[in-house]
């Protein structure tokens, strides 16, 4: 069940109207929201529900006994052996062929006979990395003392399948979550206003500007980039930097306005990414829940900056490689993410250097905004890398960027859609302030009426035929 | 209620203080997830009461099935067939009418077409392959008249986009002033559309005697005619086109019910199976036109079991219909893209035993190396028949 779909609406006005009706039952609630969950992913595909079940079962049992048990050894014992577990599951769904193509590659190139006949075949599960790493949040903020209530079954199993967050996130912290689930949220204290407009927003992201720019821009070019001029193929890289942007942000923008809704608040992902001046901010600003994980269960875990300056950047750089396999299997993924490792190390350097030019340039008055534009420019050569379906696909789509600039020309629509997905990010926050403001100002029947045009605008004008209204998978 | 944990141990005190202090001094900055929910949650303008968002959901939901009545009656429709489809549409049908009656859709349809003319004033109208092309069942209300729907300017006049998809130099030249290049038709659906239709493209891609033209819809086949007509694209494209070559692949999306007058024939069933492939052959008959080359793509092992033993049933009927059919073929690539015993893999060694993913994460897609095993066998195929529509043109 993807969110921009009528299914999704007509799913998530029956969750609300039970939920607060038994804003008093609080016990009868969570499980209400919990049936719901397992109802959400069995849409997606209901034969990995055991999976969801079994991890979760895992991360309540370890981080229980880690909240009951005080021997620093057993405890150390468990949490290892509990992460293990975790990733192995992650490991088996996600990259068990990846690994043995590669092993077997290699065997193969060191002279040895075919390795495999064949190689495993495993369905990837909806969601797994995300379920994986709400697993291990659990267990290891259990282990470092962090969530200041007990840990029960059922609360660990909502915090895992919790549907607003369960396919893409955003990633939630036991810490932070599971205290929101001890006590019943208050009815009369909704944050219907922004809760409606992260979903109005969100919806008009995705289904408006991702939707257009992918198959009008992206899509065409990426598949065949030797047949497309150079001027196309530079408007479909900040095409796709537009896309992914309005795409991902868009999702986890309906994720936070429907917890909202039901009364829970989720942590922001994401916060104006391309007006990033430096590597190291626009990870502030992308997929916060994301890098704040990996920095608060990887790189800290492996040492942090506590070893000398080597250390540190060869911890950045782990980091960031595993961040980039998180996202597929595959190598574009681990060049997309050897590559932010390097831009993190550079600025690191950079910032440090106690070179005069260099400090001088940094005062300069123009060097924010030329910052602004390299590091854009530096996310987008990420980019290329993460849509692209092989290496290969990705060093042909960089060289038609040299290649000729004659032929070819985007519409006035699709350009307007990068121009949009892009500087949006640069409309200051004050201005949706100033909108929720005059939103809630209005009488309830009028808000309900402008969300029902907001919705009908953005389906009216969202592509024919393609999501929103999918009927089948391809 | 909540009970709080017990009191920490000193150890875990001080492993805490050390989180602390990196966290502080960490190179992706310093604030934990608590200060990040803070910070994403600014104080509103005002909280509200469960009653009042529920008024606010009640009057949104009441508007929406008012003015977007067409919208959800074309989402039914192209739900799966089966009763929960048909009980959707029994109950929209009439609400649609009766709100049409009194003028509730007028508001709706006054935007969509407000919406479209500013699309196409942007450019960002229909795609030219499909002008007119789109269709709805001839008992769908949803679509207005004919005078209604968007002219969509032919492909020469229009500014190409890169998603044109008209491929090797054919954007200047049109249809009509292709000279002596024989023109290829790819035609299908999803598993065309991406890595395998610009294999085929690049396969071909410098030989200046063809030119190739790629007609392909997502999620679509031959069993939801009330959804997406093929029958009704294919006779304006082919009279645009004049394609000599054409490499169709349908039948990924049809493993479904099909909707036969007021019956469900069930998937594999007799009945079934013999208006599918009656489908097939109308479609092959409508392709090869007088003096077209057609090839039907079989369809290639699947991850989940029961859909590829579905395509394999869906494989046996494009074999027997392109047996019955003058200038059609069946190509089968069940043995192109599989494991050694002809049944699904991810990933295959290619000559040098090095192991080469050719499907995607979902099962079913090629990636681009599949494509490229797949494309070879249609290039080959082209070439053979080359020689023999030159003759016929």
């Amino acid at each position: 069940m993807l969110f921009p779909t009528v299914e999704y609406g007509i799913f998530f006005l029956c969750v609300f109207a039970a939920a607060w009706g038994l804003a008093r039952r609080h016990l009868a609630r969570k499980w209400l929201l919990l049936a719901a969950s397992y109802v959400f992913y069995a849409a997606w595909d209901w034969r990995f529900l055991p999976l969801l079940g079994g991890t979760s079962l895992l991360g309540a049992a370890v981080a229980r006994v880690l909240q009951l048990e005080r021997r620093p050894a057993v405890r150390r014992v468990l949490l290892g052996a509990g992460v293990t577990l975790a990733l192995s599951v992650l490991f088996f769904f996600k990259y068990l062929g990846f690994a043995a193509a590669t092993v077997g590659g290699l065997l193969a190139a060191a002279g040895s006979a075919q390795a495999f006949a064949r190689l495993p075949e495993v369905a990837l599960p909806v969601g797994v990395s995300f379920i994986v790493f709400h697993v291990i949040s659990l267990m290891v903020d259990a282990y470092r003392e962090r969530i200041p209530v007990r840990v029960t079954l059922l609360d660990s199993f909502l915090y895992v399948a919790f549907f607003p967050q369960l396919v893409a996130g955003p990633i939630l912290r036991a810490a932070s979550f599971l205290p929101q689930l001890c006590a019943p949220p208050s009815p009369a204290a909704i944050d219907a206003s922004r809760g409606l407009e992260l979903i109005a927003f969100g919806l008009a992201k995705k289904v408006l500007l991702a939707n257009l720019l992918a198959t009008r821009l992206v899509d065409p070019v990426f598949e065949a980039p030797g047949m497309h001029s150079g001027l196309e193929a530079l408007l479909a890289v900040y095409g796709y930097a537009a896309q992914i942007y309005c795409d991902f942000s868009g999702y986890t923008d309906i994720a936070i306005g429907s917890a909202l809704l039901l009364g829970y608040r989720f942590p922001e992902n994401f916060r104006a990414p391309y007006l990033a001046a430096n590597p190291r901010e626009f990870w502030h600003r992308w997929h916060i829940s994301l890098s704040s994980w990996l920095r608060d269960y990887l790189f800290i875990p492996l040492g942090g900056s506590r070893g000398g300056r080597g250390r540190t950047l060869l911890n950045l750089a782990v980091t960031m490689l595993l961040g980039g396999l998180w996202h597929g299997a595959g190598w574009t993924f681990v060049l997309w993410g050897a590559l932010h490792g390097l831009g993190l190390i550079a600025h690191r350097l950079w910032s440090e250097s106690a070179l005069r030019p260099i400090q001088r340039l940094r005062q300069a008055p123009a060097w924010k905004a030329l910052a602004i534009g390299l590091t854009f420019h530096f996310v987008c050569l990420g980019w290329v890398l993460f849509r692209a379906p092989s290496l290969e696909a990705a060093g042909e789509l960089l060289a038609s960027l040299g290649g000729s600039w004659d032929g070819g020309s985007v519409s006035l629509a699709v350009a307007l859609a990068v121009v949009v997905g892009v500087g949006g990010q640069a409309v200051p926050l004050a201005f949706r302030a100033r909108l929720r403001v005059a939103f809630a100002r209005m009488p309830l029947a009028i808000q309900g009426l402008a969300l029902a045009l907001a919705v009908l605008l953005i389906e009216a004008a969202g592509p024919k035929g393609i999501a929103p209204f999918i009927y089948f998978q391809f | 209620m909540a009970e709080l944990a017990a009191t920490s141990s000193r150890g875990l005190e001080a492993e805490r203080s050390v989180i602390a202090e990196a966290l502080s001094r960490y190179a992706l900055g310093s604030s934990t997830a608590e200060a990040q929910l803070e910070q994403s949650h600014p104080a509103s303008p005002r909280l509200y009461r469960a009653g009042e968002v529920v008024v606010i959901l009640a009057v949104f939901a009441a508007a929406a099935v008012a003015f977007g009545s067409e919208g959800l009656l074309t989402w039914a429709q192209r739900l799966e067939a089966g009763p929960l489809q048909r009980g959707l549409l029994a109950a929209l049908r009439p609400v649609h009418r009766a709100l049409d009656a009194v003028g509730g859709t007028a508001p709706r349809r006054a935007a969509s077409s407000v919406l479209e003319r500013f699309a196409q004033k942007l450019g960002a109208g229909e795609d030219p392959l499909f002008a007119g092309g789109w269709s709805q069942g001839g008992e769908d209300p949803t679509e207005p008249s004919g005078s209604e729907a968007p002219k969509v300017p032919a492909p020469e006049s229009s500014a190409p986009e890169p998603a044109a998809r008209v491929e090797e130099g054919a954007l200047a030249s049109g249809p009509a002033g292709s000279g002596e290049r024989v023109t290829l038709l790819l035609l299908g659906d999803s598993m065309l559309a991406g890595s395998l239709g610009s294999a085929i493209s690049r396969g071909l891609g410098h030989d200046r005697r063809l030119r190739v033209v790629q007609a392909v819809q997502s999620a679509t086949g031959l069993s939801r005619p009330d959804v997406f007509d093929w029958m009704k694209v294919v006779p304006p494209l082919l009279e645009r086109e004049r394609p000599r070559l054409i490499v169709c692949s349908l039948g990924a999306n049809d493993t479904q019910r099909l909707p036969h007058g007021d019956q469900l024939l069930e998937f594999g069933e007799p009945a079934w199976r013999a208006l599918y492939q009656e489908r097939v052959m109308t479609m092959m008959r409508a392709l090869s036109g007088s003096d077209a080359r057609v090839l039907w793509l079989g369809q290639p092992p699947m991850r989940d079991p029961g859909f590829s033993r579905r395509a394999r049933g869906l494989n046996r009927v494009f074999m027997s219909a392109a047996a019955q059919v003058p200038r059609a073929e069946y190509l089968q690539l069940d043995m192109l893209v599989s494991g050694p015993d002809g049944d699904f893999a991810s990933f295959i060694p290619d000559s040098r035993g090095r192991f080469v993913r050719v499907r995607m994460d979902d099962g079913v897609h090629y990636s681009p190396a599949g494509a490229r095993l797949v494309a070879r066998w249609v290039v080959d195929w082209v070439y053979e028949r080359l020689p023999t529509v030159r003759k016929g043109s």
